[in-house]
């Protein structure tokens, strides 16, 4: 009677742990879209930024424009509004992508360091992110934007340096709770030393909620760069990047509301799939959140 | 308690000093002549040494830290060079408008917030929860400044029923407070559930619905308070995010406040300004960051205890 019972509670269990949200699939889809758009998009079009086209200027979406369809129209000196879309998630990949590699090997290797020494380097690390957090992130963001000045090289930099607490604070905490669990004592007894235990048996059980962090991180930092960008503190303005052409439009709305309204929905409709395809992949690699 | 009180002031000063020397620095350490960058690229040399002698950057790096320092213990940043009055002053001026569009934000997403997650808590995981739980991650990915950008064009280009810029009306206030609100509110939305869904299970819950109480009543008098404390602590931790969100609304609805100020002063390479502008924001962070830590510890006095042993 108790097989019975154990069997079908384990058959429940995996059937919990295999069912995927359509949730993640469909914000899968987006993502996965603006990364494909993002890196083949600029390889197929061609778009010279700094190139303009007088005669073409405040065209409405749809327009014919010679060879081909502005299909978000275009903006006050004629530049095609959907090329410079394509051609600016390259940056916002390019920041989302190295930001949070950066802040997020960085930040789990001294969190995941924090949590299995303990000790005075754990607080050491802890302290130093608590004065991290003295400053609102943004803040510093916008301080070190304006005295380095606008490159794609300094977004990726300061917000590399606002982000890598979060990754911190998370590896120190999967790191706690396996450290003195019987797998890793095991490991510890049968004379593994204290690197090979930690890499081989402790950083496994912290990749999960690492990867959570670094998804949801991927959808901020791309938010970040675009209002940074926005403020015209993020990239220069030889590059075209979202958030800057939503600030280029800002004061045309009424007379071409497709200059800003256009690439920003495209921009909310990336950074929304980021958060809740990282929010899915949470109950995924979580089930106990799935039971709650 | 007056133990924890002070603790709570030496770790409030500590993160003072912490944030203040990060903006020396961040302003003095990078590479670049600051009178330069200030002047631009047609200063002659006679003005850049001025300057220099004026900023106290020919001074060796550790007298200029100390002097630094106690200037802006009293918030002295020297004069604007945009505005010719001290900048500490022109911050301090700004500041009003920002206060009240941050203060308005915060009371509007705690009134919405707290009965949105209460109704998503009835039916966990029932589809009003999950709308809510979707609805509150949308608030909390979608961009400010876009919002912002949307709601000017529909309520104000294209309805013309709020006004689109400036701050002299309540009605003023309607489209910006909106555009802050979201995600505040998709934040506390979260917690409010998360929160709620913990204090359900408790027994004084179940003491007063086993003594007849109301549903309604057992919600907003036993677990809501309860449930609060914890959100409490996070709305310190939610200003980083507000002080974002109202430096990106002060732009976008040309709202006269220490945002617009500070974004402002870095186009005009104005540094004293920029620097007290992100001084004063920083302090009043820290400030209310160690406000907020005294209430947790008053609201639930198993904090300060917790703390003290």
């Amino acid at each position: 009677m108790t097989t019975v019972a154990d069997g079908r509670h384990a058959g429940r269990l995996a059937r919990l742990r295999i069912a995927v949200p359509r949730g993640i699939l469909l914000a899968a889809l987006p993502v996965l879209l603006f990364c494909l758009l993002a890196v083949i998009g600029p390889l197929v079009v061609s778009y010279d930024h700094v190139h303009t086209e007088l005669l073409e200027r405040l065209k409405p979406p749809g327009t014919q424009l010679a060879g081909r369809i502005a299909v978000f129209g275009t903006d006050q000196v004629g530049r095609d509004v959907f090329l410079q879309v394509l051609y600016g998630a390259r940056v916002s990949l390019l920041v989302g992508f190295v930001t949070v590699l950066i802040a997020g090997v960085a930040g789990s290797t001294l969190g995941i360091l924090a949590g299995v020494a303990g000790g005075r380097t754990d607080t050491v690390i802890m302290r130093a992110a608590d004065i991290q957090l003295a400053l609102p992130a943004f803040l510093l963001a916008i301080l070190a934007a304006s005295v380095i000045g606008p490159s794609v090289t300094n977004v990726i930099i300061t917000l590399a340096v606002t982000r890598w607490v979060i990754f911190a604070r998370v590896g120190r905490g999967a790191a706690l709770a396996v450290r003195d669990r019987e797998f890793v004592d095991s490991a510890r007894i049968l004379g593994g030393s204290p690197l090979r235990v930690t890499l081989v048996h402790i950083v496994p059980s912290c990749l999960a909620p690492l990867l959570v962090v670094a998804t949801s991180s991927f959808g901020l930092v791309i938010l970040a760069e675009a209002s940074l960008s926005f403020l015209g503190l993020g990239a220069p303005a030889t590059v075209p990047s979202w958030g800057q052409t939503i600030a280029n439009g800002r004061d045309l709305l009424g007379t071409a509301w497709w200059i800003s309204t256009l690439p920003g929905f495209v921009l909310a409709v990336v950074t929304v799939s980021f958060g809740i395809f990282g929010d899915s992949l949470r109950d995924v690699l979580d089930p106990r959140a799935l039971a709650r | 308690m007056s133990r924890f009180l002070l603790r709570r002031l030496l770790h409030a000063l500590f993160v003072v000093w912490g944030a203040v020397t990060v903006i020396f620095v961040i302003v003095r350490l990078v590479p670049g002549d600051p009178a330069a960058v200030m002047l631009g690229p047609s200063a002659s040399p006679q003005q850049l040494a001025t300057l220099r002698e004026r900023l106290g950057i020919d001074q060796p790096l550790v007298t200029q830290y100390v002097t630094y320092l106690l200037d802006a213990l009293r918030l002295d940043f020297g004069d604007s060079l945009r505005l010719g009055i001290p900048a500490g002053e022109a911050v301090l001026r700004k500041m009003p408008p920002t206060v009240a569009l941050g203060v308005t934000a915060l009371v509007v997403s705690l009134l919405v917030s707290v009965p949105l997650g209460v109704r998503a808590t009835q039916s966990p995981g029932g589809i009003v929860d999950r709308a809510i739980r979707l609805l509150s991650l949308v608030g909390q990915m979608v961009p400010t400044f876009w919002v912002g950008i949307v709601l000017l064009l529909v309520f104000s280009r294209g309805l013309r029923l709020l006004p689109s810029t400036g701050a002299s009306s309540p009605a003023h206030f309607i489209l910006p407070v909106i555009t802050l609100t979201l995600p505040l509110i998709g934040t506390l939305v979260r917690l409010v559930r998360a929160g709620l869904l913990e204090v359900l299970d408790e027994p004084y819950v179940q003491a007063a619905r086993a003594k007849g109480v109301r549903e309604r009543t057992v919600l907003y008098r036993h677990a809501v308070p309860n449930m609060l404390i914890p959100v409490v602590t996070v709305i310190g931790l939610m200003l980083g995010d507000l002080i974002a969100g109202l430096v990106l609304v002060e732009i976008v609805f040309a709202w006269p406040g220490m945002g617009r100020l500070l974004v402002d002063s870095i186009s005009d390479r104005d540094y004293p300004v920029v620097q007290a502008s992100v001084a004063v924001i920083a302090l009043s962070y820290v400030v209310i960051n160690m406000f907020v830590d005294v209430l947790y510890g008053v609201l639930d006095p198993r904090v300060r205890l917790g703390e003290s042993r």
